[in-house]
């Protein structure tokens, strides 16, 4: 997953890292999403951003469906075994 | 739990979110997980709060920590020190009061606009934190505007949030005292990762300089003197003095700068005097940098300089950099375009040690530096940095950062109409709504040239493969000779193929010779130059051939490049006919060869060159390996002819009853340049008529009727007749099918030059 850009023109940040037993993505989505639950369903993370407007969904396609996601302080992870 | 860890740079595409990449088996180490804050320790208790990143597959196990560089100013530590990383707990602010530069004018509330882009970083209090706030013309030449933070709440390191109150001061910046960090003063404020593609040359400076002033124990040990002098040279633009200012930022040295012409004096002595108070300065405030920019402007080789001033200066140079006296922790930048204007005595071991050269950025490099300079930048939808790298050929830092800052002011005057400039604050809405489009970018670049080719660049033709009619087989060929090497590189290097050095393009006069150029120099994406013969001869002995030396070396800096010679014959007649010149001509086709096949390789240059007198060019120059393809353009045939014939009146509005098929079979002999003559005289026949017809009133609403018709066409038909006879066409021929047997005959071939 290269640099993509989110519906509000602000790039998302995202890097792809290959190591030897597995793939880490992490995608900074800067820490106005302290509020945030990240849910791996058939190949797709669902990020769920609570801000003061109200919720945010954003959608991040995985290359595979085996893959653990977690967000802290507005850095999604997610982890595919290689 | 802390642990000592070896501070790195981060590549520059990741630098400025506040991140530090920590290897993996180190995070296990420290029980962190992505995201996770964590506390860098550097010198003199100086700390910086990161958040964790994961880090580079090719870090793992190494206890390596990657920072930007704003993250090593904060903390004080540089490249390669050892740092303590500890996890950090951070409470999210409720409350941050911010100062802001006096400077600044923004009229409305910024603080949705601070919250916005300062959310999720760690700050503390008496910290200066930059905030891109859209583009920089506002913040008084800067890209980001220097904000302090007073005060918060609760106090310690916190992160801002969502729900973070931000108030301004009334205080400005300047009046706050820092409370520790903070970036020193006097020292120059560019970081390693505000270079772009230079990395394995910066790998090499910093070993030459930051090596012996952080440890000069490893030289001792090792028995030797640590180098002193270092001189960077490259065309105008590539990074020089931006990577000894980073260098001097990065290392903490005390920064000496000499511009060449300040030092000079009108009084005996003087000159020298102050280059040797520069030196002492230094000395004092060891470890030091003394920069000299345009080097050569001051130590001009002393045997060709006419003053006695610029002796006496590189001498005292000279003695300064290598002199009796120890001049202890103190390393010499030099930075030249122009390294062999230099006194050579400068030049050896002991002065400059060493001499880095600093290109042409490649795509990766342009890339890189695309990223340095879009940073702080709001980029649109759909903005691919990487395309831009592609189609900058020869771009130099300097042209990059022209190129994204006329994309930005573009986007500025978009939103001008909106701007009153009357009034002494701008909208912070209006600032907030500022984005650069890809359209900006590509105005842009329309505008900017890379410098290097400035003096010689014609602009790259409009014309594409679509527009030449005809002319298949040649089209392929010059395909395979001229886009291919460029597309598939690979393929090439696989097959262990070269790529053709030349093409020459022969044929009748007309039949799209030029025309094919202009397609290949559009289509194959390089730089293009285009030289006219004549304009290479000059009155004075020895310049003209410097003029095609000159052209190829720009070419060579500039690669990929198409070098176009239209009518070579002109340049490059025969050796040992003409008389009347004085041997210009012969030097000049000597010095052709030489470039085309010598010494030095030619990468990715190819050669095109066009004539109707091919029997007339030298025949060294045809031999492979230099215009080694020969492509001939031939006189249209029916096919042809009816594909040139779609091609100009694909815009015309023809009548129904004009049938191309037709009119191609009645043209025998008719080139491209006569086709076009006839499609045009058709047109202008019936605009002819038309105009005749009706009033200037009426003109402008029935245009739209008129239509070229049969008649027309056939009229025009009897105006132009067709350049080619039979006897032409089997003259060249005939010159075909000597190409075709090769080069060793064509010289001894003398007895059909039918054109002499």
């Amino acid at each position: 997953m290269t640099p993509q850009h989110r519906t509000d023109g602000r790039e998302v940040f995202a890097r792809r890292y290959e190591y030897d037993d597995e793939s880490v993505i992490a995608i900074d989505l800067g820490g106005e999403t302290t509020d945030a639950t990240v849910d791996v369903i058939d190949g797709t993370a669902i990020v769920v951003i609570e801000t003061e407007e109200g919720e945010r969904q954003e959608e991040f396609d995985l290359p595979s469906e085996e893959a653990r996601a977690f967000i802290r302080n507005g850095v999604l992870t997610i982890e595919v075994e290689a | 739990m802390s642990t000592k860890l070896t501070v790195k740079p981060l590549k520059q595409k990741d630098a400025g979110r506040g991140l530090a990449a920590v290897d993996r088996a180190s995070m296990q180490e420290l029980d962190l997980e992505n995201g996770d804050y964590i506390l860098i320790g550097g010198q003199d208790g100086d700390r910086a709060v990161a958040r964790v990143w994961p880090g580079y597959p090719e870090d793992d196990g190494r206890g390596v920590i990657r920072i930007d560089g704003r993250l090593r100013q904060e903390a004080n530590v540089g490249i390669d020190d050892r740092a303590s990383v500890e996890k950090a707990e951070v409470k999210p602010a409720s409350e941050i009061t911010i100062a802001t530069p006096q400077s600044l004018r923004i009229q409305g509330n910024i603080g949705p606009l601070v919250r916005d882009r300062l959310s999720g970083q760690a700050i503390t209090q008496g910290q200066t934190v930059r905030v891109g706030f859209g583009i920089g013309p506002m913040s008084g030449g800067g890209r980001e505007i220097p904000l302090k933070i007073a005060d918060t709440s609760p106090s310690g390191t916190v992160v801002v949030t969502d729900s973070t109150e931000i108030t301004i001061s009334e205080k400005p910046a300047e009046q706050i005292h820092e409370g520790g960090g903070g970036a020193s003063e006097g020292s120059p404020d560019v970081t390693y990762e505000d270079i772009g593609g230079l990395d394995r040359e910066l790998e090499q400076v910093r070993e030459m300089i930051e090596l012996p002033m952080r440890h000069p124990e490893l030289f001792q040990q090792l028995g030797i003197e640590p180098p002193k002098g270092v001189l960077l040279h490259g065309p105008p633009g590539t990074g020089k003095t931006l990577m000894a200012k980073a260098v001097a930022n990065e290392i903490d040295a005390h920064f000496d700068t000499i511009s060449g012409p300040e030092i000079m004096s009108k009084y005996y002595g003087e000159s020298e005097e102050r280059l040797r108070e520069v030196f002492e300065e230094a000395e004092e405030n060891a470890p030091a940098i003394v920069f000299i920019d345009e080097l050569d402007s001051i130590a001009p080789k002393r045997g060709e300089t006419s003053g006695d001033v610029e002796r006496r200066v590189v001498a005292q140079l000279l003695s300064l950099m290598d002199g009796l006296e120890e001049r202890g922790q103190v390393i010499v930048i030099g930075a030249t375009n122009r390294v062999d204007a230099i006194d050579p005595a400068l030049r050896r071991g002991g002065r400059f040690d060493r001499e880095i050269e600093i290109g042409v950025p490649d795509k990766e490099g342009r890339q890189e530096i695309l990223q340095v300079h879009t940073r702080g930048m709001p980029l649109a939808d759909g903005i691919d940095l990487e395309r831009y790298a592609e189609n900058t050929h020869g771009f130099v830092g300097a042209d990059i950062a022209t190129l994204t800052r006329e994309a930005a002011m573009n986007a500025l005057r978009r939103i001008r109409p909106e701007l009153d400039l009357e009034s002494q604050e701008i909208d912070a809405d209006v600032l907030d709504a500022l984005q650069v489009t890809a359209e900006d970018f590509k105005t842009a670049r329309k505008g900017i040239e890379p410098s290097a080719l400035r003096e010689v660049f014609v602009e790259v033709p409009d014309t594409s493969w679509e527009q030449v009619g005809g002319l298949e087989d040649t089209k392929e060929r010059l395909r395979e000779t001229i886009q291919w090497p460029l597309e598939y590189p690979e393929v090439f290097e696989a097959m262990d193929l070269d790529a053709a050095k030349g093409v020459l393009l022969y044929g009748p006069p007309g039949t799209g010779k030029t025309l094919l150029a202009k397609a290949v120099a559009n289509e194959a994406e390089s730089n293009f130059i285009s030289i006219k013969g004549p304009e290479l001869l000059n009155k004075f002995v020895g310049e003209s051939e410097k003029g095609v030396r000159e052209v190829f070396s720009k070419a060579r800096e500039n690669a990929p490049t198409v070098i176009f010679f239209d009518e070579i014959d002109s340049v490059a007649g025969e050796r040992g006919r003409q008389s009347g010149d004085s041997g210009v001509g012969e030097r000049m086709v000597s010095q052709l060869l030489t470039e085309l096949d010598g010494l030095e390789e030619l990468e990715d240059v190819v050669v095109i060159a066009t004539t109707n007198r091919p029997d007339l060019i030298d025949s060294a120059l045809l031999r492979p390996g230099r215009l080694d393809r020969h492509v001939h353009v031939p006189v249209p045939d029916e096919e042809a002819r009816r594909a040139i014939f779609a091609v100009h009146t694909r815009e015309k509005p023809l009548a129904d009853d004009v049938d191309l098929d037709e009119l191609a079979e009645e043209t025998e002999g008719y080139v491209g340049a006569d086709i076009e003559a006839v499609c045009r005289e058709a047109s202008m026949a019936a605009t002819r008529e038309f105009i005749n017809s009706v009033g200037p009133e009426e003109a402008l609403d029935s245009v739209g009727n008129v239509r070229v018709s049969r008649e027309h066409f056939e009229q025009a038909l009897g105006e132009v007749n067709p350049s080619v006879t039979a006897e032409t066409r089997e003259r060249y021929e005939e010159i075909e099918q000597r190409f075709d047997r090769g080069g060793a005959e064509l010289e001894e071939d003398n007895v059909s030059r039918t054109f002499q």
